[in-house]
């Protein structure tokens, strides 16, 4: 037999040889892991609660969900400012970054608000501030559901 | 030009909801208490405690800070 006829002369020898454990199946289900947990931190923040919900942890999917929800409501409804990408300086794009940590909520309070923002009045600056508080709480929320899908305890 | 809604000093139903400062700062305080509470505790009975709390300190630092604020509102 020639060594060109070996089919295995180019493969690494635990995988050449049958019957052997791979070696090269160890990091492939830590790799996988961080996806998952990766993914499940981008889930969380996209739609509030969901991270928590796909680790079957319920009652914190749905206060996450309640909790988002119901400052976005409120911050939508006191009229406060829901910050766009075309911001005119440093603090409208910290706004918008904030903003956007709702998630879907995020285009549901541009929805709520269809008469604009008005922050001429006390409710509208305390309704900015509640949605920007609801971004940062899912990101935090998004952030805790990822700590927990890497294992870490939670 | 003020609107009639400005003169008036009154909301209309259109501005959904109007909550003065003190529902505001409660609701941001209970809110936000409760979602501490689940994030950070995972015993029932400590969540419960953590919120209570969490919503009392709020309370406490945001009373705190606006009677200590009262004297340069003027």
């Amino acid at each position: 037999m020639t060594e060109d006829a070996n089919p295995n002369l180019n493969l690494p020898e635990a995988i050449a040889e049958p019957g052997v454990e791979e070696p090269l199946d160890v990091p492939v289900p830590e790799m996988s892991a961080e996806k998952r947990a990766m993914a499940i931190g981008i889930a969380g923040w996209a739609v509030p609660g969901l991270g928590h919900a796909l680790q079957k942890m319920w009652g914190r999917a749905i206060v996450v969900f309640a909790t988002v929800g119901i400052l976005v409501f409120a911050g939508a409804s006191m009229r406060g400012n829901v910050f766009t990408s075309h911001g005119n300086d440093a603090f409208d794009t910290l706004g918008f970054v904030a903003d956007l940590g709702t998630g879907v909520f995020y285009f549901g309070a541009q929805r709520l608000e269809h008469n604009g923002a008005d922050v001429s009045h006390a409710g509208g600056d305390y309704g900015t501030r509640f949605l920007a508080t609801a971004g940062v709480l899912n990101l935090l929320a998004a952030l805790h559901a990822y700590e927990a899908a890497r294992g870490r305890k939670a | 030009m003020p609107t009639k809604r400005h003169v008036a000093g009154k909301r209309e139903p259109a501005d959904g909801v109007a909550l003065n400062h003190f529902q505001a700062f409660l609701l941001f305080a209970a809110v936000i208490s409760v979602a501490f509470g689940f994030l950070g505790r995972r015993n029932p009975s400590d969540r419960v405690k953590y919120i209570l709390w969490s919503f009392f300190l709020f309370l406490l630092v945001g009373i705190g800070i606006g009677w200590a604020m009262f004297p340069f509102s003027r």
